[in-house]
Protein backbone atom coordinates (compact mmCIF):
# COMPACT_ATOMS: atom_id res chain seq x y z
CA UNK A 1 0.00 0.00 0.00
CA UNK A 2 1.51 3.42 -0.58
CA UNK A 3 1.22 4.88 2.68
CA UNK A 4 3.35 1.83 4.12
CA UNK A 5 5.90 2.62 1.48
CA UNK A 6 5.73 6.42 2.30
CA UNK A 7 6.22 6.05 6.10
CA UNK A 8 8.80 3.78 5.43
CA UNK A 9 10.75 6.53 3.21
CA UNK A 10 10.19 8.81 5.66
CA UNK A 11 11.58 7.19 8.55
CA UNK A 12 14.34 5.87 6.69
CA UNK A 13 15.46 9.51 5.32
CA UNK A 14 19.08 10.22 7.22
CA UNK A 15 20.75 13.46 6.90
CA UNK A 16 23.68 12.86 5.31
CA UNK A 17 27.22 14.54 6.04
CA UNK A 18 29.61 12.44 4.37
CA UNK A 19 29.68 11.82 0.82
CA UNK A 20 31.22 9.23 -1.90
CA UNK A 21 32.94 11.60 -4.64
CA UNK A 22 31.13 9.58 -7.39
CA UNK A 23 29.10 11.86 -9.62
CA UNK A 24 25.23 11.34 -9.39
CA UNK A 25 23.88 10.72 -12.89
CA UNK A 26 22.02 13.69 -14.43
CA UNK A 27 18.73 11.78 -14.93
CA UNK A 28 18.52 11.02 -11.27
CA UNK A 29 19.12 14.41 -10.51
CA UNK A 30 16.78 15.19 -13.19
CA UNK A 31 14.46 12.90 -11.26
CA UNK A 32 14.78 14.30 -8.06
CA UNK A 33 14.05 17.72 -9.01
CA UNK A 34 11.28 17.00 -11.02
CA UNK A 35 9.62 15.49 -8.02
CA UNK A 36 10.31 18.90 -5.93
CA UNK A 37 8.91 21.20 -8.10
CA UNK A 38 5.28 19.42 -7.28
CA UNK A 39 5.86 20.94 -3.74
CA UNK A 40 3.28 22.74 -2.33
CA UNK A 41 3.35 26.65 -2.16
CA UNK A 42 0.72 29.46 -1.25
CA UNK A 43 -1.35 29.94 -3.97
CA UNK A 44 0.77 27.88 -6.39
CA UNK A 45 3.20 30.41 -6.73
CA UNK A 46 6.52 28.56 -6.42
CA UNK A 47 8.90 30.74 -5.82
CA UNK A 48 12.11 28.11 -6.29
CA UNK A 49 14.64 27.93 -8.32
CA UNK A 50 17.58 26.00 -8.36
CA UNK A 51 21.33 26.40 -8.57
CA UNK A 52 23.12 22.92 -9.54
CA UNK A 53 26.64 22.98 -8.97
CA UNK A 54 28.30 20.45 -10.08
CA UNK A 55 32.03 22.39 -10.88
CA UNK A 56 34.55 21.12 -8.31
CA UNK A 57 36.21 24.43 -7.86
CA UNK A 58 32.90 25.94 -7.23
CA UNK A 59 32.08 23.58 -4.60
CA UNK A 60 35.45 23.49 -2.50
CA UNK A 61 34.74 27.55 -2.61
CA UNK A 62 31.40 27.31 -1.34
CA UNK A 63 32.77 24.94 1.45
CA UNK A 64 35.16 27.30 2.24
CA UNK A 65 32.62 30.16 2.35
CA UNK A 66 30.73 28.43 5.12
CA UNK A 67 34.11 27.23 7.00
CA UNK A 68 34.27 31.28 7.27
CA UNK A 69 30.55 31.53 8.54
CA UNK A 70 30.83 28.85 10.81
CA UNK A 71 33.98 30.58 12.75
CA UNK A 72 31.35 33.16 14.00
CA UNK A 73 28.45 30.63 14.83
CA UNK A 74 31.60 28.71 16.59
CA UNK A 75 32.76 31.58 18.49
CA UNK A 76 28.69 32.73 19.62
CA UNK A 77 27.60 28.86 20.56
CA UNK A 78 30.68 28.47 22.99
CA UNK A 79 29.19 30.45 25.13
CA UNK A 80 26.50 28.27 25.74
CA UNK A 81 26.99 25.56 28.32
CA UNK A 82 28.60 22.31 26.82
CA UNK A 83 25.96 20.17 27.47
CA UNK A 84 23.69 22.65 25.73
CA UNK A 85 25.50 23.41 22.15
CA UNK A 86 24.83 22.13 18.78
CA UNK A 87 26.94 19.23 18.01
CA UNK A 88 27.75 20.13 14.25
CA UNK A 89 29.28 23.46 15.26
CA UNK A 90 32.24 21.95 17.64
CA UNK A 91 33.03 19.68 14.34
CA UNK A 92 36.06 21.47 12.45
CA UNK A 93 35.67 18.74 9.73
CA UNK A 94 31.85 19.30 9.02
CA UNK A 95 32.13 21.70 6.17
CA UNK A 96 34.98 20.28 4.63
CA UNK A 97 32.97 16.85 4.14
CA UNK A 98 30.61 18.76 1.97
CA UNK A 99 33.48 18.96 -0.73
CA UNK A 100 33.46 15.36 -0.80
CA UNK A 101 29.18 15.55 -2.58
CA UNK A 102 29.45 15.46 -5.84
CA UNK A 103 26.85 18.42 -6.55
CA UNK A 104 25.29 21.27 -4.25
CA UNK A 105 21.90 22.28 -4.63
CA UNK A 106 21.48 26.13 -3.95
CA UNK A 107 17.82 26.61 -3.30
CA UNK A 108 16.88 29.88 -3.94
CA UNK A 109 13.00 31.63 -3.93
CA UNK A 110 11.93 34.39 -5.68
CA UNK A 111 10.15 36.76 -3.09
CA UNK A 112 8.14 38.50 -6.03
CA UNK A 113 6.09 35.52 -6.76
CA UNK A 114 4.76 36.37 -3.56
CA UNK A 115 2.23 38.73 -5.05
CA UNK A 116 0.39 35.26 -6.00
CA UNK A 117 -1.02 34.94 -2.45
CA UNK A 118 -3.76 37.35 -1.25
CA UNK A 119 -2.92 40.67 -0.46
CA UNK A 120 -3.84 40.24 2.89
CA UNK A 121 -1.48 38.17 3.98
CA UNK A 122 1.18 40.72 3.48
CA UNK A 123 -0.61 43.10 5.40
CA UNK A 124 -2.59 41.60 7.86
CA UNK A 125 -0.39 38.42 8.79
CA UNK A 126 2.32 39.92 10.28
CA UNK A 127 5.06 38.36 8.76
CA UNK A 128 5.44 36.06 5.32
CA UNK A 129 5.77 32.78 6.80
CA UNK A 130 4.39 31.11 3.83
CA UNK A 131 7.38 32.40 2.39
CA UNK A 132 9.28 30.73 3.91
CA UNK A 133 6.97 27.64 4.40
CA UNK A 134 7.14 27.28 0.54
CA UNK A 135 10.93 27.21 0.34
CA UNK A 136 10.93 24.50 3.49
CA UNK A 137 7.99 22.26 1.38
CA UNK A 138 10.35 21.78 -1.72
CA UNK A 139 13.54 21.30 0.66
CA UNK A 140 11.86 18.33 2.37
CA UNK A 141 10.40 16.98 -0.45
CA UNK A 142 13.72 17.75 -2.12
CA UNK A 143 15.08 15.23 0.18
CA UNK A 144 12.71 12.59 0.34
CA UNK A 145 12.89 12.42 -3.54
CA UNK A 146 16.65 11.93 -2.73
CA UNK A 147 16.23 9.52 -0.36
CA UNK A 148 14.02 7.22 -2.27
CA UNK A 149 16.73 7.53 -5.12
CA UNK A 150 19.13 6.09 -2.99
CA UNK A 151 20.78 9.30 -2.22
CA UNK A 152 21.99 11.05 0.71
CA UNK A 153 21.42 14.90 1.41
CA UNK A 154 22.14 17.49 3.90
CA UNK A 155 19.78 20.56 5.06
CA UNK A 156 22.25 23.23 5.17
CA UNK A 157 20.70 26.87 6.11
CA UNK A 158 22.38 29.89 4.58
CA UNK A 159 22.57 33.21 7.05
CA UNK A 160 22.93 36.39 5.12
CA UNK A 161 26.78 37.36 5.22
CA UNK A 162 27.02 33.97 3.84
CA UNK A 163 24.10 34.53 1.30
CA UNK A 164 26.01 37.84 0.13
CA UNK A 165 28.88 35.96 -1.12
CA UNK A 166 26.92 33.42 -2.69
CA UNK A 167 24.91 35.12 -4.82
CA UNK A 168 28.19 36.93 -5.95
CA UNK A 169 30.05 33.53 -6.47
CA UNK A 170 27.31 32.07 -8.26
CA UNK A 171 26.21 35.69 -10.31
CA UNK A 172 22.56 34.66 -8.60
CA UNK A 173 20.18 38.41 -8.79
CA UNK A 174 19.88 40.37 -5.77
CA UNK A 175 16.37 39.97 -5.87
CA UNK A 176 16.04 36.58 -5.24
CA UNK A 177 16.57 34.49 -1.37
CA UNK A 178 18.93 31.99 -0.94
CA UNK A 179 17.89 29.62 1.83
CA UNK A 180 18.97 26.37 1.69
CA UNK A 181 22.62 24.94 0.48
CA UNK A 182 21.37 20.79 -0.60
CA UNK A 183 24.81 18.90 -0.94
CA UNK A 184 23.52 15.58 -2.12
CA UNK A 185 25.39 12.50 -3.48
CA UNK A 186 25.76 8.71 -2.29
CA UNK A 187 26.67 8.43 1.52
CA UNK A 188 30.10 6.73 2.51
CA UNK A 189 28.79 5.83 5.31
CA UNK A 190 25.63 4.12 7.14
CA UNK A 191 23.96 6.63 9.41
CA UNK A 192 22.25 6.07 12.69
CA UNK A 193 18.31 5.55 12.80
CA UNK A 194 16.50 8.74 13.30
CA UNK A 195 14.89 9.78 16.47
CA UNK A 196 12.00 11.53 17.56
CA UNK A 197 9.36 12.37 20.75
CA UNK A 198 7.08 9.72 20.99
CA UNK A 199 3.84 10.29 18.91
CA UNK A 200 1.58 10.99 21.63
CA UNK A 201 3.50 13.68 23.44
CA UNK A 202 2.48 15.56 20.40
CA UNK A 203 -0.93 14.88 19.66
CA UNK A 204 -3.62 16.52 21.22
CA UNK A 205 -7.84 15.85 20.56
CA UNK A 206 -10.23 18.32 20.35
CA UNK A 207 -8.56 20.98 22.63
CA UNK A 208 -4.92 20.75 23.96
CA UNK A 209 -4.60 18.85 26.62
CA UNK A 210 -2.41 20.58 29.50
CA UNK A 211 -1.01 17.42 30.81
CA UNK A 212 1.43 16.98 28.11
CA UNK A 213 2.55 20.89 28.32
CA UNK A 214 6.18 20.61 28.59
CA UNK A 215 7.01 23.26 31.56
CA UNK A 216 10.42 26.01 30.16
CA UNK A 217 12.58 23.34 32.43
CA UNK A 218 11.21 20.28 30.60
CA UNK A 219 11.86 22.00 27.23
CA UNK A 220 15.89 22.53 28.66
CA UNK A 221 15.84 18.83 29.69
CA UNK A 222 14.62 17.85 26.05
CA UNK A 223 17.26 19.52 24.40
CA UNK A 224 20.05 17.99 26.75
CA UNK A 225 18.93 14.26 25.90
CA UNK A 226 18.72 15.49 22.26
CA UNK A 227 22.03 16.50 22.21
CA UNK A 228 23.05 13.12 24.06
CA UNK A 229 21.32 11.51 21.33
CA UNK A 230 22.60 12.83 18.12
CA UNK A 231 25.40 13.58 18.86
CA UNK A 232 26.92 10.25 16.43
CA UNK A 233 24.48 11.69 13.77
CA UNK A 234 26.77 15.43 13.29
CA UNK A 235 30.05 13.70 13.67
CA UNK A 236 29.68 10.75 11.36
CA UNK A 237 32.80 8.42 11.44
CA UNK A 238 33.34 6.86 7.82
CA UNK A 239 32.70 3.49 8.13
CA UNK A 240 33.96 1.17 5.79
CA UNK A 241 31.53 -1.27 3.94
CA UNK A 242 32.86 -4.46 2.18
CA UNK A 243 33.41 -3.86 -1.04
CA UNK A 244 31.96 -7.01 -3.42
CA UNK A 245 34.23 -7.82 -6.69
CA UNK B 1 9.20 3.81 -2.14
CA UNK B 2 11.45 4.09 -4.06
CA UNK B 3 11.77 7.17 -7.08
CA UNK B 4 9.17 6.31 -9.54
CA UNK B 5 6.60 6.06 -6.71
CA UNK B 6 7.86 8.96 -4.67
CA UNK B 7 7.29 11.37 -7.73
CA UNK B 8 4.01 9.62 -8.60
CA UNK B 9 2.38 10.29 -5.34
CA UNK B 10 3.90 14.02 -5.19
CA UNK B 11 2.12 14.59 -8.65
CA UNK B 12 -1.21 12.77 -7.26
CA UNK B 13 -1.40 15.10 -4.30
CA UNK B 14 -3.89 17.81 -4.83
CA UNK B 15 -5.50 20.70 -2.35
CA UNK B 16 -8.76 19.20 -1.57
CA UNK B 17 -11.02 22.27 -0.62
CA UNK B 18 -14.40 20.14 -0.55
CA UNK B 19 -15.07 16.94 1.66
CA UNK B 20 -17.41 13.94 2.29
CA UNK B 21 -18.78 14.22 5.47
CA UNK B 22 -17.35 10.34 5.79
CA UNK B 23 -15.15 10.20 9.03
CA UNK B 24 -12.25 9.12 8.73
CA UNK B 25 -10.32 6.12 10.89
CA UNK B 26 -8.53 6.82 14.13
CA UNK B 27 -6.14 4.83 12.79
CA UNK B 28 -5.62 6.91 9.61
CA UNK B 29 -4.86 10.34 11.65
CA UNK B 30 -2.35 8.68 13.55
CA UNK B 31 -0.17 7.64 10.32
CA UNK B 32 -0.58 10.89 9.05
CA UNK B 33 0.76 12.31 12.07
CA UNK B 34 3.25 9.52 12.33
CA UNK B 35 4.32 10.89 8.61
CA UNK B 36 4.35 14.61 10.17
CA UNK B 37 6.78 13.57 13.07
CA UNK B 38 9.58 12.21 10.71
CA UNK B 39 10.00 15.58 9.21
CA UNK B 40 12.86 17.68 8.88
CA UNK B 41 13.19 20.03 11.95
CA UNK B 42 16.64 22.33 12.23
CA UNK B 43 18.79 20.44 15.02
CA UNK B 44 16.32 18.03 15.09
CA UNK B 45 14.03 20.53 17.65
CA UNK B 46 10.77 18.80 16.52
CA UNK B 47 8.55 21.71 17.73
CA UNK B 48 5.61 20.53 16.15
CA UNK B 49 2.43 19.75 18.40
CA UNK B 50 -1.08 18.58 16.43
CA UNK B 51 -4.76 19.10 17.87
CA UNK B 52 -6.61 16.67 15.99
CA UNK B 53 -10.33 18.42 16.16
CA UNK B 54 -13.02 15.85 15.47
CA UNK B 55 -16.04 17.77 18.15
CA UNK B 56 -18.60 19.10 15.01
CA UNK B 57 -19.25 22.08 17.36
CA UNK B 58 -15.36 22.97 17.60
CA UNK B 59 -15.34 22.41 13.68
CA UNK B 60 -18.07 24.93 13.04
CA UNK B 61 -16.30 27.50 15.41
CA UNK B 62 -13.09 26.96 13.27
CA UNK B 63 -14.76 27.66 10.09
CA UNK B 64 -16.56 30.95 11.69
CA UNK B 65 -12.74 32.18 12.35
CA UNK B 66 -11.56 31.17 9.06
CA UNK B 67 -14.68 32.87 7.49
CA UNK B 68 -13.90 36.10 9.17
CA UNK B 69 -10.55 35.88 7.79
CA UNK B 70 -11.82 35.03 4.31
CA UNK B 71 -13.79 38.11 4.48
CA UNK B 72 -11.18 40.38 5.47
CA UNK B 73 -9.21 38.96 2.47
CA UNK B 74 -11.61 39.50 -0.12
CA UNK B 75 -12.44 43.23 0.63
CA UNK B 76 -8.36 43.72 0.20
CA UNK B 77 -8.43 41.90 -2.63
CA UNK B 78 -10.69 43.66 -4.46
CA UNK B 79 -8.53 46.54 -4.56
CA UNK B 80 -6.15 44.48 -7.14
CA UNK B 81 -7.12 44.15 -10.81
CA UNK B 82 -9.83 41.36 -11.50
CA UNK B 83 -7.00 39.31 -13.77
CA UNK B 84 -4.58 39.11 -10.59
CA UNK B 85 -6.65 38.59 -7.66
CA UNK B 86 -6.54 35.54 -5.98
CA UNK B 87 -9.94 33.00 -6.62
CA UNK B 88 -9.79 32.20 -3.05
CA UNK B 89 -10.51 35.87 -2.17
CA UNK B 90 -12.21 37.16 -5.16
CA UNK B 91 -15.65 35.68 -4.48
CA UNK B 92 -18.00 37.22 -1.66
CA UNK B 93 -17.60 35.20 1.36
CA UNK B 94 -21.28 33.98 2.82
CA UNK B 95 -21.65 31.00 5.25
CA UNK B 96 -18.88 28.40 6.15
CA UNK B 97 -15.73 27.48 4.08
CA UNK B 98 -15.66 25.21 1.91
CA UNK B 99 -14.18 22.38 3.76
CA UNK B 100 -17.10 22.56 6.68
CA UNK B 101 -17.77 18.93 5.96
CA UNK B 102 -14.37 17.71 6.98
CA UNK B 103 -14.60 15.12 9.65
CA UNK B 104 -11.37 16.49 11.24
CA UNK B 105 -9.27 19.42 11.22
CA UNK B 106 -5.49 19.30 12.16
CA UNK B 107 -4.66 22.47 13.38
CA UNK B 108 -0.35 22.28 13.16
CA UNK B 109 1.31 23.93 16.75
CA UNK B 110 4.66 24.88 16.64
CA UNK B 111 6.53 25.31 20.02
CA UNK B 112 9.03 28.50 20.13
CA UNK B 113 10.70 27.11 23.17
CA UNK B 114 12.02 24.17 20.51
CA UNK B 115 13.72 26.45 18.75
CA UNK B 116 16.47 26.86 21.58
CA UNK B 117 17.87 23.51 19.49
CA UNK B 118 19.56 25.60 16.85
CA UNK B 119 22.72 27.14 16.92
CA UNK B 120 22.93 30.62 19.07
CA UNK B 121 23.42 32.51 15.95
CA UNK B 122 20.16 31.68 13.95
CA UNK B 123 18.56 34.06 17.22
CA UNK B 124 21.11 36.88 17.28
CA UNK B 125 22.18 37.40 13.68
CA UNK B 126 19.02 37.74 10.93
CA UNK B 127 19.10 35.01 8.26
CA UNK B 128 17.12 34.81 5.20
CA UNK B 129 14.61 32.20 5.88
CA UNK B 130 13.08 31.50 9.44
CA UNK B 131 13.93 27.89 10.58
CA UNK B 132 11.26 27.70 13.24
CA UNK B 133 7.98 28.25 9.78
CA UNK B 134 10.34 26.38 8.06
CA UNK B 135 9.85 23.24 10.44
CA UNK B 136 6.30 23.50 10.30
CA UNK B 137 6.26 23.41 6.41
CA UNK B 138 7.70 20.19 6.24
CA UNK B 139 5.70 18.54 9.31
CA UNK B 140 2.91 20.25 7.19
CA UNK B 141 3.80 19.00 3.87
CA UNK B 142 4.25 15.41 5.29
CA UNK B 143 0.65 15.42 6.45
CA UNK B 144 -0.15 16.37 3.20
CA UNK B 145 1.75 14.29 1.02
CA UNK B 146 0.79 10.67 3.62
CA UNK B 147 -3.41 11.84 3.16
CA UNK B 148 -2.41 11.71 -0.68
CA UNK B 149 -0.85 8.30 0.36
CA UNK B 150 -4.10 7.24 2.03
CA UNK B 151 -6.31 8.07 -0.42
CA UNK B 152 -7.93 10.88 1.53
CA UNK B 153 -7.39 15.03 1.02
CA UNK B 154 -6.32 17.50 3.07
CA UNK B 155 -6.15 21.41 2.29
CA UNK B 156 -3.31 24.09 3.18
CA UNK B 157 -5.23 26.64 5.20
CA UNK B 158 -3.06 29.49 6.23
CA UNK B 159 -3.81 30.93 9.42
CA UNK B 160 -3.00 35.02 9.95
CA UNK B 161 -2.07 36.60 13.22
CA UNK B 162 -5.94 37.08 14.30
CA UNK B 163 -7.14 33.56 13.49
CA UNK B 164 -4.43 32.14 15.35
CA UNK B 165 -4.88 34.54 18.19
CA UNK B 166 -8.48 33.31 18.29
CA UNK B 167 -7.50 29.42 17.55
CA UNK B 168 -5.44 29.35 20.60
CA UNK B 169 -8.01 30.73 22.84
CA UNK B 170 -10.57 28.16 21.02
CA UNK B 171 -8.82 25.55 21.41
CA UNK B 172 -6.68 25.90 25.07
CA UNK B 173 -3.29 26.44 23.48
CA UNK B 174 -0.43 27.95 25.18
CA UNK B 175 1.22 30.87 24.02
CA UNK B 176 4.23 29.72 23.66
CA UNK B 177 2.82 27.90 20.31
CA UNK B 178 2.80 29.91 16.91
CA UNK B 179 0.06 28.52 14.41
CA UNK B 180 0.34 29.57 10.53
CA UNK B 181 -1.42 26.54 9.11
CA UNK B 182 -4.72 24.51 9.67
CA UNK B 183 -5.36 20.95 7.83
CA UNK B 184 -9.06 19.75 6.80
CA UNK B 185 -8.88 16.28 6.24
CA UNK B 186 -11.26 13.92 4.63
CA UNK B 187 -12.41 12.30 1.74
CA UNK B 188 -12.55 14.13 -1.19
CA UNK B 189 -16.19 15.43 -2.54
CA UNK B 190 -14.88 15.66 -6.08
CA UNK B 191 -12.15 14.60 -8.49
CA UNK B 192 -9.62 17.77 -8.92
CA UNK B 193 -8.26 18.60 -12.08
CA UNK B 194 -4.60 17.87 -12.21
CA UNK B 195 -1.57 19.91 -11.15
CA UNK B 196 0.32 22.95 -12.70
CA UNK B 197 3.72 23.61 -12.20
CA UNK B 198 6.36 25.54 -13.91
CA UNK B 199 8.68 23.43 -16.18
CA UNK B 200 11.63 21.74 -14.96
CA UNK B 201 14.49 23.08 -16.98
CA UNK B 202 12.78 27.14 -16.25
CA UNK B 203 13.87 26.83 -12.55
CA UNK B 204 17.42 24.96 -12.75
CA UNK B 205 20.43 26.58 -13.35
CA UNK B 206 23.53 24.98 -13.98
CA UNK B 207 26.73 25.80 -12.23
CA UNK B 208 25.98 29.62 -12.10
CA UNK B 209 22.45 31.20 -12.44
CA UNK B 210 21.67 31.42 -16.36
CA UNK B 211 20.51 35.34 -16.52
CA UNK B 212 18.46 34.09 -19.93
CA UNK B 213 15.85 32.31 -17.12
CA UNK B 214 16.05 35.36 -15.00
CA UNK B 215 12.44 36.74 -14.96
CA UNK B 216 12.10 40.52 -14.56
CA UNK B 217 9.41 41.68 -12.46
CA UNK B 218 7.10 42.35 -15.12
CA UNK B 219 7.46 39.09 -16.53
CA UNK B 220 6.48 37.91 -12.61
CA UNK B 221 3.10 39.42 -12.80
CA UNK B 222 2.63 37.83 -16.33
CA UNK B 223 3.12 34.60 -14.42
CA UNK B 224 0.68 34.59 -12.22
CA UNK B 225 -2.00 36.41 -14.44
CA UNK B 226 -1.21 33.01 -16.30
CA UNK B 227 -1.16 31.30 -13.03
CA UNK B 228 -4.71 32.41 -12.64
CA UNK B 229 -6.20 30.97 -15.80
CA UNK B 230 -4.55 28.10 -15.26
CA UNK B 231 -5.63 27.64 -11.50
CA UNK B 232 -8.96 28.98 -11.47
CA UNK B 233 -10.37 25.34 -11.70
CA UNK B 234 -8.72 24.00 -8.70
CA UNK B 235 -10.50 26.70 -6.38
CA UNK B 236 -13.94 26.24 -7.61
CA UNK B 237 -15.76 23.51 -5.88
CA UNK B 238 -17.41 20.53 -7.83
Amino acid sequence: MQINDFLGLVKKRRSIRRFKTDPVPDSQLQAVLDAARFAMSGANAQPWEFVVVKKPELRTKIADLLDECKKEANLIEMTRLPELRHPGIGNPQSYKNMKEAPVMIVVCGDPRTFQATMLSTHFTSGESATFFMNLANVTQILHLAAAAAGLGAQWVSVTRPFERSLKDLLGIPDIMRIYVIVPMGYPSYKPSPSIRRELTEMIHYDGYDLSKFRSDEKILDFLRELRRKTHTAYNAKMIKTKRTS
Amino acid sequence: MDAEGFLDLVKKRRNIRKFKPDPVPDEYVEIILEAARWSMSGANGQPCEYVVVKDSDTRAKIGEILTIQRQRAHIIEQTRLPELRHPGASRDVKGAPGFKDAPVIIVVCGDLRSYQATVLTTHFYPSEGDTFHMNIGNATQNIHLAAAALGLGAQWVSTGLLAEEKLKRLLGIPEAFRIFVIVPVGYPAYKPPKSYRRELREMVHHDRYEPSKGRSSADVIEFIKDLRQRTLKSYSRY
